[in-house]
C-alpha cells in the first residue's frame, strides 16, 4: 500500500502474462516423486516480499501449497516467481525480482542449485542441447548457461525487449514484447554461431507456442488480434486475424486445439482454423487487468487463476474443455502460470 | 549539490538580513508558539505533548519517537527504511504531519515517510488524535503530528551538542544554538544522522543488506518583536537524505532513494486591542530521486513546489468568546517522472469559535470550505465541548467531518491518473474522559469513524493501474493515555503509558484491515536521583493480518520490545552528560512487515553538552 505510486511503474513491470509451457507427455508407470502426475502452479508473490511459492495440484485435485519451502527447509524462493521450464528431470524456476534461477528436481522439488551469475531481471527460460537460455530483461539479452553444471557460458545480445523463449527445429524463438506492445519475434540459431533474424508481427505480441514443428504467435491490441503460424524451416509466417476480438492473449495449445482469452471470455478453435472463433467457450467475472492472470490448458482441462488483488492467497478454477467448472482450489500469493508435470 | 549548498546559504543569508532589520526593543517575556489553533482550538480532542527530554531519549526518527510514545502503529520496511503510520486504524495517507502549523504531507504520495523526519531539531512534538481537517486540511483524519519550533523571548544564550554513537556504525549528531533577548529570539540546529544499518538478523542467517542511510537537517527559527504589537517570525528548514533500500533476497537489484525537502515560513503577528492577526507565507518544496539500480546513473524523480498564504484573524468578543477566521491559498506545482508538469490551486476559508459558557464548560465550533480548480470539496466541520465536572474529572466530546484530497499521482499519473476522483470523506465522533488524582493523569477516549470513498489503485482492462474511490471502512476503538509523577528527596519517578484497541473493518467483507493491530501498548518509566537519570521503554504490538482475507496463516506475530537507558550529568552547573541506551534489551525477533526483520539488542552511547 505504502509507496504504491512511486513503485507503480516497477510493480506494473512485474505483471505479465503467464507462460504456456506444454511438455510432451511422458508415460511414467511409477511416480518419480511427490509432485509427479499433476500440475505445478507458480505463485509469483508480492513485489519486494520474498513470498513467491510453488503449489502442486494432483490430477485428482489434491492441493499441496508451498512445495519448494516444504522440500527445502523453508528456504525462501524469492519474489516475482515468473516462469518455469523443464529439462529431463529438472525444473528451472525463474525468479524475476530476486535475480535468480532456482534449479530443482521436477518430481521432488529438492533444490539442486541457484543460478545468479550475470542475472538481472530474468523473465523466461528454455533448455536446448544441454544449454539453458534465460531472457534477461535488464540487459536485453539471452544469457546462456550449462544445463548440467549451471556455469555461465555467454551472453547473446538482442538489444530489444526479450520476453518469452521457446525452441523449435533446433532454434530459439523469443518474443520482443511486454505490457501489450512489441512487434517482433527474434530467431536465434545456436547451430550456426547464434545467427539472429527477426520476424515482424502485429503490435502486442504476448504468447508463443510450439506445436508439431511450427511456432504459433499471438498478438493483440486495441484494434485487432492476430495469430501467426511460423514455418520453422524458412521462418516465414502466415496469419489469421480478428477485428472483433481485441487484445486477445493467453494463447495455449492443447492437443489439436488453440485456446485464448479476450477480457473475461475464454475461446477455443481448431489448430488449423482459418479464422478466429468469436463465440466464447465460457466467461468468468471481470477482474480488470487481473482477469485470467494465469490461463493454461493441460490434457483437456482449463486452469485459470484469480490473484485476488495480490492482497490474499490466489484462487484456481479448473474447467472442462467445454467450459464446465470442475473444481476451485486455493493456492499461494499471485498465481501466474500452470505447468504439466505428467 | 552546488544548488543545495546555494539554497542553504540563501537561507542563512536571508536570516541575517531579517535580523539586520531589528528596531526598537519591547520588553515582553513569553513563549511564542507557531501553531495557535493547536493551542486554542483543540481542547475537545486528545493531544499528547512530547517535550524535548522525551525526544532526546529516542532515536532521531519520527517513527521511533512515536512508536514508543504514542498509540500510532508503524509499518517499517526494516530500520530506517520507508515507514508508514496507521493512526486510529486509518491508512498512512490519513495522518498529517504539520510543521509549525503547515501541513507537509507529500503532495505526490499524500503521506509523510516518518523515517524522513528528524526529531531532534524541534522543541516539542504534539500528537493530536482524531480529525483536524478544518484547520490542517487534507489527510487530517486519523490524527495529526505537530512539529513545533517554539520561540522564547528572554535573555538566553545556550549551546547544545549531542552525539550518539552506536552499533551498526550509527552516528547521530545535533548542534543547536539558542540566543534570545526580550526583543529577538533565534534558535538554529544542525542534525546529521547516518548508519551502515547492516545489523545481523537474529533467529536466521544473514544480515540487513543495502540498508545504509544518512540525512542532514538544518533548521532555524527566528522571532523578532518590531514593537509591542508586532512580531515577525521566520522558520526555515532543509532536509537532505539518502537511503539505500534494504533487499529481501540476497541477489536482488539494489536500489536507493534520495529526499530533499525545504520548508520556509514567514509569519507576522499583530495585536490590535481585542484582535490578533497572523499573516503567514510559506514556501514548501519536496524533491525525490529514485535509483532502481544503484550501479546505474538512471533515476526517476519528482518535485513539488508549494506556495501557501494564510491569513488568520482572531477576535475576542469578550474574555469568554473567541472567533477565529482563517483564509488560505495554496498553489502547488508538480513535475517529474510519471506526473508530467501540473499545478493546482486551492483556496479555503475556515471559521472557528470557542465560548466559555462557564469557567468549567466550553464549546468549540468550526467549519471549513475549500475551493479547488481540480476537485470538489465537501463542507468540513468540527464541534466539540469540554466540561470540568470536578477537579478530578473532565469530559470531552467532539464530532467532525474530515477529508483527504487526491494526490498529484492520483490525478495526473500519466498511465492511469484519474481526474474524476472525489476526496476521501470521514465522519468521526469521540468521547473523552480525563481523570486527575494527585500525581495521576489518565485519559480514556472512545471513538468511532466512518471513512468513505477511500482511494485505491486498481488494475484496469487496459493493463494500467488507476485510482478509484472504492473502499469504505468503519472504525471504532478505545485509547487510554496515562501518566504519573512523583518527587521526593531528590528522587524523581515518572511513568507514561498508552494503550489502544482498534477495530478497522472493510465494509466489503467486515474483515479487519490488514496491518492494523487490534492492540498496541507503550510504557516509559523514568527514575532520576540528583544527576543520575535512567529510563525504561516498553512497546507491545499485537498480531496483524498481512492479507485482506484475514487468513490466520498469514499473520505477523505480536512483539514486545524494551529499551533501557542511563546517564549521568558530570557538571553541577550546566549539562555534561554521558549515557548509554540498550535498544531491544531482550533481543526479541520482530518485524512489522513480512521479511523485514528489525535489529536485535544494540547499544548506543551518548554525550550531551549544554552550555
Amino acid at each position: 500500500m505504502n509507496f504504491k505510486n512511486v513503485f507503480l511503474g516497477i510493480f506494473a513491470s512485474a505483471l505479465l502474462l503467464a507462460s504456456c509451457t506444454n511438455d510432451d507427455t511422458t508415460e511414467n508407470k511409477m511416480p518419480l516423486g511427490a509432485y509427479d502426475k499433476g500440475v505445478i502452479v507458480l505463485n509469483e508473490g508480492n513485489f519486494g516480499t520474498p513470498n513467491g511459492s510453488v503449489s502442486f495440484i494432483s490430477n485428482d485435485y489434491a492441493v499441496i501449497n508451498n512445495i519448494f519451502g516444504i522440500e527445502n527447509s523453508n528456504k525462501p524462493l524469492g519474489d516475482v516467481v515468473q516462469s518455469l521450464s523443464f529439462s529431463e528431470d529438472k525444473a528451472f524456476i525463474v525468479v524475476n525480482n530476486s535475480n535468480t534461477v532456482e534449479v530443482v528436481n521436477r518430481y521432488t522439488f529438492k533444490s539442486i542449485a541457484t543460478i545468479t551469475d550475470q542475472i538481472k531481471n530474468p523473465r523466461y527460460s528454455v533448455v536446448l542441447n544441454g544449454k539453458l537460455y534465460v531472457t534477461n530483461a535488464k540487459t536485453k539479452s539471452v544469457n546462456v548457461y550449462d544445463a548440467k553444471t549451471y556455469n555461465f557460458l555467454e551472453v547473446i545480445a538482442v538489444n530489444k525487449v526479450v520476453e518469452k523463449i521457446i525452441t523449435a527445429n533446433g532454434k530459439l524463438y523469443i518474443t520482443n514484447g511486454a505490457y501489450g506492445s512489441g512487434t517482433s519475434v527474434t530467431v536465434i540459431n545456436p547451430q550456426i554461431n547464434n545467427a539472429m533474424s527477426s520476424i515482424t508481427v502485429e503490435n502486442g505480441v504476448n504468447a508463443i507456442e510450439e506445436k508439431s514443428g511450427s511456432v504459433y504467435v499471438l498478438s493483440g491490441n486495441a484494434e485487432k488480434s492476430k495469430l501467426y503460424k511460423i514455418n520453422t524451416t524458412n521462418d516465414t509466417a502466415t496469419a489469421i486475424e480478428s477485428t472483433v476480438l481485441k487484445n486477445a492473449k493467453n494463447m495455449d495449445i492443447d492437443g489439436e486445439k488453440i485456446y485464448y482469452t479476450v477480457g473475461n471470455n475464454a475461446y477455443v478453435m481448431a489448430l488449423n482454423a482459418t479464422s478466429f472463433s468469436e463465440a466464447p467457450l465460457f466467461s468468468i467475472p471481470d477482474g480488470g487487468y487481473f482477469t485470467f492472470y494465469a490461463f493454461n490448458v493441460i490434457d483437456g482441462k482449463i486452469y485459470s487463476a484469480n490473484v485476488n488483488g495480490f492482497t490474499a492467497a490466489g484462487t484456481v478454477k479448473i474447467f472442462s474443455s467445454t467450459g464446465a467448472e470442475l473444481k476451485s482450489v486455493t493456492v499461494g500469493m499471485g498465481p501466474n502460470g500452470f505447468y504439466s508435470n505428467n | 549539490m552546488a544548488t543545495k549548498k546555494f539554497r542553504l546559504l540563501s537561507i542563512i543569508l536571508l536570516s541575517q538580513f531579517l535580523l539586520a532589520q531589528n528596531k526598537t526593543a519591547i520588553p515582553l517575556n513569553e513563549v511564542v508558539v507557531s501553531d495557535t489553533q493547536l493551542k486554542n482550538f483543540s481542547s475537545s480532542q486528545s493531544v499528547l505533548k512530547l517535550n524535548d527530554s522525551i525526544i532526546s531519549k529516542n532515536q532521531s526518527s519520527l517513527t521511533s519517537l512515536l512508536n514508543y510514545n504514542s498509540v500510532i502503529y508503524f509499518k517499517e520496511n526494516g530500520l530506517g527504511m520507508v515507514s508508514s503510520p496507521s493512526f486510529r486504524g486509518t491508512t498512512a495517507q490519513q495522518t498529517s504531519v504539520v510543521w509549525n502549523g503547515i501541513n507537509i504531507n507529500s503532495q505526490l504520495l499524500g503521506q509523510t515517510d516518518f523515517n524522513t523526519v528528524s526529531t531532534r531539531g524541534y522543541n516539542s512534538i504534539d500528537v493530536k488524535a482524531g480529525g483536524g481537517s478544518v484547520v490542517y486540511g487534507s489527510g487530517a483524519i486519523g490524527g495529526t503530528i505537530h512539529l513545533n519550533n517554539d520561540l522564547k523571548f528572554s535573555n538566553t544564550f545556550k549551546n547544545n551538542l549531542e552525539v550518539y554513537y552506536g552499533d551498526f556504525n550509527t552516528l547521530s549528531t545535533i548542534y543547536a544554538v539558542t540566543a534570545a533577548t526580550n526583543k529577538w529570539s533565534t534558535n538554529a540546529s544542525f542534525t546529521r544522522n547516518s548508519s551502515d544499518n547492516d545489523y545481523k538478523f537474529i533467529g536466521k542467517q544473514g544480515k540487513n543488506s543495502n540498508g545504509e542511510f544518512y540525512n542532514t537537517n538544518f533548521s532555524t527559527a527566528i522571532g523578532y518583536k518590531l514593537d509591542a504589537k508586532n512580531t515577525i517570525k521566520l522558520y526555515s528548514e532543509s532536509y537532505d537524505g539518502e537511503r539505500h533500500f534494504s533487499i529481501t533476497s540476497p541477489n536482488a537489484t539494489k536500489t536507493k532513494y534520495q529526499d530533499f525537502n525545504t520548508r520556509n515560513l514567514l509569519a507576522w503577528t499583530s495585536i490590535f486591542g481585542k484582535s490578533v492577526s497572523n499573516m503567514k507565507l510559506a514556501y514548501i518544496t519536496e524533491h525525490y530521486k529514485y535509483f532502481d539500480d544503484i550501479e546505474e546513473e538512471d533515476f526517476t524523480s519528482g518535485e513539488v513546489k508549494s506556495f501557501i498564504a494564510k491569513y488568520d484573524f482572531v477576535y475576542a468578543f469578550s474574555s469568554k468568546i473567541n472567533l477565529n477566521t482563517l483564509f488560505d491559498y495554496n498553489k502547488s506545482n508538480a513535475f517529474g517522472s510519471g506526473v508530467g508538469n501540473n499545478s493546482r490551486q486551492v483556496g479555503g476559508i475556515s471559521v472557528l469559535m470557542k465560548q466559555y459558557i462557564t469557567e468549567k464548560w466550553n464549546y468549540e465550533l468550526s467549519a471549513r470550505k475549500e475551493i479547488s480548480d481540480v476537485y470538489k470539496s465537501p463542507l468540513l466541520f468540527s464541534a466539540g465541548t469540554t466540561i470540568d465536572f470536578s477537579s478530578l474529572y473532565q469530559f470531552k466530546f467532539n464530532i467532525s467531518r474530515n477529508f483527504r484530497v487526491p494526490t498529484f499521482n492520483d490525478l495526473y499519473w500519466e498511465t492511469g491518473g484519474n481526474l474524476d476522483l472525489k476526496p476521501e470523506n470521514s465522519y468521526q465522533l469521540e468521547l473523552g474522559n480525563n481523570f486527575r488524582y494527585k500525581d495521576f493523569n489518565v485519559s480514556a477516549t472512545f471513538y468511532a469513524s466512518k471513512i468513505t470513498d477511500m482511494i485505491r489503485w486498481l488494475p484496469t482492462n487496459t493493463g494500467n493501474w488507476s485510482p478509484f474511490n472504492t473502499d469504505n471502512v468503519s472504525i471504532y476503538g478505545f485509547e487510554t493515555l496515562g501518566s504519573w509523577k512523583k518527587n521526593f528527596n531528590s528522587h524523581n519517578f515518572g511513568i507514561n503509558a498508552t494503550y489502544s484497541y482498534t477495530v478497522s473493518l472493510d465494509d466489503k467483507n467486515n474483515n479487519q484491515l490488514f496491518y492494523v493491530p487490534y492492540h498496541k501498548a507503550t510504557a516509559a518509566g523514568s527514575y532520576s536521583y540528583k544527576r543520575f537519570n535512567s529510563y525504561y521503554q516498553f512497546m507491545f504490538v499485537g498480531a496483524v493480518f498481512t492479507t485482506s482475507d484475514n487468513d490466520p496463516k498469514n499473520i505477523l506475530s505480536d512483539y514486545t520490545i524494551s529499551n533501557l537507558g542511563m546517564d549521568y550529568n558530570f557538571s553541577k552547573k550546566n549539562v555534561f552528560k554521558i549515557g548509554f541506551k540498550v535498544a531491544n534489551l531482550w533481543n526479541e525477533i520482530y518485524e512489522s512487515l513480512p521479511s523485514r526483520l528489525m535489529p536485535g539488542r544494540n547499544l548506543t552511547l551518548y554525550l550531551t553538552l549544554n552550555y
